[in-house]
C-alpha cells in the first residue's frame, strides 16, 4: 500500500519501479493475444485503466497481478473486436494418443540432443526459438496464457493462477497441457530435421 | 499401487507439491526413477519449460507517458 500512496502522490520513481516489474510480463502476455501492431495500444490502455482504477485496488492480490488481469481482459476484448477466429476450447491432453488404455506408452519419446538441456544453446538456436514462438501462438488461449506467464515470463504459479482467476490445480492442468503440446512441437521440429 | 506411465507423466508438476499426498508423490518419483521412457519424457518436459525462457520479453517503461498524463489530470 506504500506503493499505492507513492503513485497517488505522483512519484515517478515508484511508477518506474512498478513498470520494471510489470511491463515485461504484460507485453509478453499481450504479444501472444493481440496483433503485434496493437500491443503498444493495449499496453497504454492497461496502464491508463490501472491508474484510473487505482482507488478500486483492494490489495487482495499483488498490484502487479491486478494490472496483468486488467491487461488480459483488455486483450480478450481487443481479440473479440478484431473478430479473430477463436479456437474451440481444447480439453484433451495432448499426450492422450501416446498411451494405451491401461496407461502404457505406445510411442515413447525419442531421445533429444543434449544441447536442448542447455539454456544458452537453446537461446542461440534461432530456428528452435522461432518454432517455439509459432507453436506457442497455436495453443488454446488458456494454455497459452498459463505457459506465457509461468514459463516465458517467470511468474510464480500462484501469481499466474491469480491473473487467470483459476485455482492452483487448474493452472497446473493448463500448464501441463501447454508444455506437453510444446514438447511435441519440439519433437516434430527434430523429426523434420532428420 | 504405483502409477502407470500415463499417470506418472501427469504427476510431474506435483512432485514437490505439499498439497499432493506423500504416497502419490513417492509413487511418481519411484516410477520416474526406474522407467526409462518416463524419465526421458520428464527430462524433455522440463527442458521444454526451460527453453521457453528464451522467449521472455524485456522489461520497459512505456507506461511512463500514461502515468504522466494521469498525474497531470490530477
Amino acid at each position: 500500500m506504500q506503493l499505492i500512496a507513492a503513485l497517488n502522490a505522483g512519484n515517478e520513481s515508484a511508477f518506474l519501479e512498478l513498470c520494471r516489474a510489470v511491463e515485461g510480463p504484460l507485453r509478453g502476455l499481450l504479444r501472444r493475444f493481440v496483433s503485434e501492431a496493437a500491443v503498444d495500444d493495449v499496453v497504454q490502455q492497461t496502464w491508463m485503466r490501472a491508474l484510473e482504477s487505482l482507488g478500486q485496488f483492494q490489495g487482495r492480490s499483488r498490484l502487479s497481478t491486478w494490472i496483468l488481469q486488467i491487461g488480459l481482459n483488455l486483450a480478450r476484448n481487443a481479440v473479440q473486436r478484431e473478430k479473430r477466429e477463436v479456437p474451440l476450447p481444447e480439453e484433451q491432453d495432448p499426450d492422450d494418443g501416446c498411451f494405451t488404455s491401461v496407461g502404457n506408452w505406445i510411442t515413447p519419446p525419442p531421445t533429444w540432443p543434449d544441447s536442448l538441456n542447455d539454456p544458452e544453446q537453446v537461446a542461440a538456436n534461432r530456428e528452435l526459438v522461432q518454432h517455439l514462438e509459432t507453436e506457442l501462438r497455436k495453443l488454446p488461449d488458456a494454455w497459452r496464457a498459463a505457459v506465457v506467464l509461468c514459463d516465458v515470463e517467470g511468474l510464480a504459479p500462484r501469481e499466474a493462477a491469480s491473473v487467470l482467476d483459476v485455482e492452483d490445480g487448474n493452472l497446473r492442468v493448463l500448464l501441463h497441457r501447454g508444455r506437453a503440446r510444446l514438447r511435441q512441437g519440439i519433437e516434430a521440429l527434430l523429426n523434420a530435421q532428420v | 499401487m504405483l502409477p502407470t506411465c500415463r499417470e506418472a507423466t501427469q504427476l510431474l508438476d506435483v512432485l514437490d507439491d505439499a498439497d499432493t499426498s506423500l504416497l502419490t508423490r513417492w509413487g511418481a518419483r519411484f516410477h520416474l526413477r526406474y522407467c526409462d521412457k518416463c524419465h526421458r519424457f520428464a527430462n524433455q518436459y522440463r527442458a521444454t519449460s526451460r527453453a521457453l525462457r528464451a522467449l521472455a520479453t524485456p522489461s520497459g517503461n512505456s507506461g511512463l507517458s500514461a502515468f504522466r498524463a494521469w498525474r497531470a489530470r490530477g
